[in-house]
């Protein structure tokens, strides 16, 4: 069951899984309304929350395919709700505090043979050092060389215990500064709270009805279909996904007796022929079927 | 339309000429064909008039002709561009004329071709098509085809090849009128 929030006389999914679900598996394709949370300020592409035109909403919950909640319910707050945050989050920082020890621990290994050739560099300078102050007063260059050119041609390594010390150190880190830590931003509320789905009242006139019947009677025959305000119709009737089809068709819907004009028919059949789609003009006859009739413009040569 | 109301209305207009011109169209033997089918509705039979004497003498289609439609008290037109083309069956309407999505339903189910004609045709015509021509009141006409049911427009490689066409031919019009030059 796919949640929708109803917000504002607005119906929104904010769950990502049901906003793909929604498009790969029931032709639902809505408008994204949010903006992407690292592309704050942009509005080429959009991301979650997910709106759905009302007819959308219509037919998934006809169809028993989603639920409709109550999307105006205000976040909890007070001191229990902050507690419960606050301990989250120190949850989280401890986490991150442990992954960060054992992250250094691995590089420590890692590093192992470089710490031991800067002890040996070490060693060895301290070495000189002192035989340096000790051939002052007696000149033995030629022994001391030898022997001191003896360990560098074996790999220095970290001995156990050295490393031990090491790792003992690395332990009793534990100033981490908290700021460094990455903090979880919650979309959804953390407590899992039932809800009582709410009614859906739509659609109310006459039009909304027939545009209800329409999409459903289309969405039924298996086309996708996103608002055709761009287009000056109702629907734009795609054969496959808008991502990959440009529409065929723009739907109008009118009443069976809705007076027009010759006129009307010359607009809409121009409209169509400028942006190459069949207008479709969709009505209801009296039995209760929708209506399709193609309008194109055609050339008399 | 009585003969002297049009007369009446072409003068008030202060042309005399072209009132002339809309008696002799009154005279054509067409137009009086047209009467003949005791519609009372001649602005309409006006109008079809006209796109007659469009597609006959600006368009020269190969087949013409008139069509009563009892059932909607309209006259129509029947008749193809060339004799490679398929019949196809026209409604001439006034650029005001009252419509609405049921009457276009009407104009589905009602007009048809003529009956001789529908045994020749293939069967698959019975996906019905009328083709709308709507006159304003200059006599500028345009047509819409409305059909029953979906057509998906032109896939792309139609498209191209209807321009390829078209530019071909413009072409060989140009070359045409330097010849002449």
């Amino acid at each position: 069951m796919i949640d929708l929030y109803l917000c504002h006389g607005h119906v929104y999914v904010w769950n990502a899984t049901d906003a793909c679900d929604l498009r790969e598996h029931h032709r639902i394709v809505g408008t994204f309304v949010g903006a992407l949370p690292r592309l704050p300020r942009q509005n080429v592409r959009l991301g979650r929350p997910l709106q759905l035109m009302p007819e959308e909403t219509t037919v998934l919950l006809n169809k028993g395919i989603a639920r409709l909640l109550d999307g105006n319910i205000p976040p909890k707050t007070g001191e229990d709700v902050s507690q419960a945050i606050t301990e989250h989050r120190q949850q989280s920082f401890r986490e991150q505090a442990e992954m960060c020890k054992s992250d250094r621990k691995r590089k420590l290994h890692e590093m192992a043979s470089v710490i031991a050739k800067g002890r040996a560099a070490k060693r060895k300078k301290l070495a000189q050092k002192a035989k340096e102050e000790s051939s002052s007063s007696v000149s033995t260059s030629d022994v001391s060389s030898s022997t001191c050119d003896q360990p560098e041609d074996e790999e220095p390594s970290l001995s156990v215990e050295e490393m031990k010390e090491l790792e003992a150190k690395l332990e009793e880190t534990t100033g981490y500064n908290e700021q460094a830590f990455l903090v979880q931003i919650l979309t959804e509320q953390v407590s899992e709270e039932t809800q009582d789905a709410i009614p859906w009242k739509y659609p109310n006139t006459d039009k909304e009805t027939l545009r209800c019947n329409v999409f459903q009677d289309l969405w039924e025959k298996g086309y996708f279909l996103t608002s055709g305000g761009k287009f000056g119709g109702d629907f734009l009737v795609y054969p496959g996904d808008p991502f990959r089809y440009h529409s065929f068709y723009i739907a109008v819907c009118q009443q069976r007796t809705e007076k027009m004009e010759a006129l009307d028919i010359v607009r809409l059949g121009r409209l169509g022929s400028n942006v190459k789609k069949t207008v479709l003009l969709c009505s209801e006859s009296e039995t209760g079927e929708i209506n399709y009739t193609s309008l194109q413009w055609t050339g008399m040569n | 339309m009585e003969p002297s109301s049009i007369h009446k209305m072409a003068s008030s207009g202060e042309n005399k000429t072209r009132a002339a011109d809309l008696t002799s169209l009154l005279e054509h033997p067409k137009y009086k064909e047209m009467v003949a089918y005791g519609y009372n509705n001649q602005e309409q039979g006006h109008v079809a008039m006209l796109v007659y004497l469009y597609l006959s003498e600006a368009k020269q289609w190969a087949e013409l002709d008139l069509q009563p439609c009892p059932e909607l008290q309209m006259v129509t037109l029947y008749g193809r561009p060339t004799q490679a083309d398929d019949l196809q069956v026209l409604v001439p309407l006034g650029k005001q004329a009252d419509l609405s999505p049921q009457r276009l339903r009407d104009f589905l189910t009602h007009v048809s071709l003529p009956q001789d004609e529908l045994e020749l045709e293939e069967p698959d015509l019975m996906t019905r098509r009328v083709t709308l021509a709507i006159c304003d009141t200059d006599s500028t006409i345009t047509f819409y085809r409305i059909t029953d049911g979906f057509v998906p427009p032109d896939p792309p490689e139609v498209v191209a090849e209807k321009k390829a066409k078209k530019r071909q031919w413009k072409k060989r019009k140009g070359q045409r009128t330097q010849h002449q030059q």
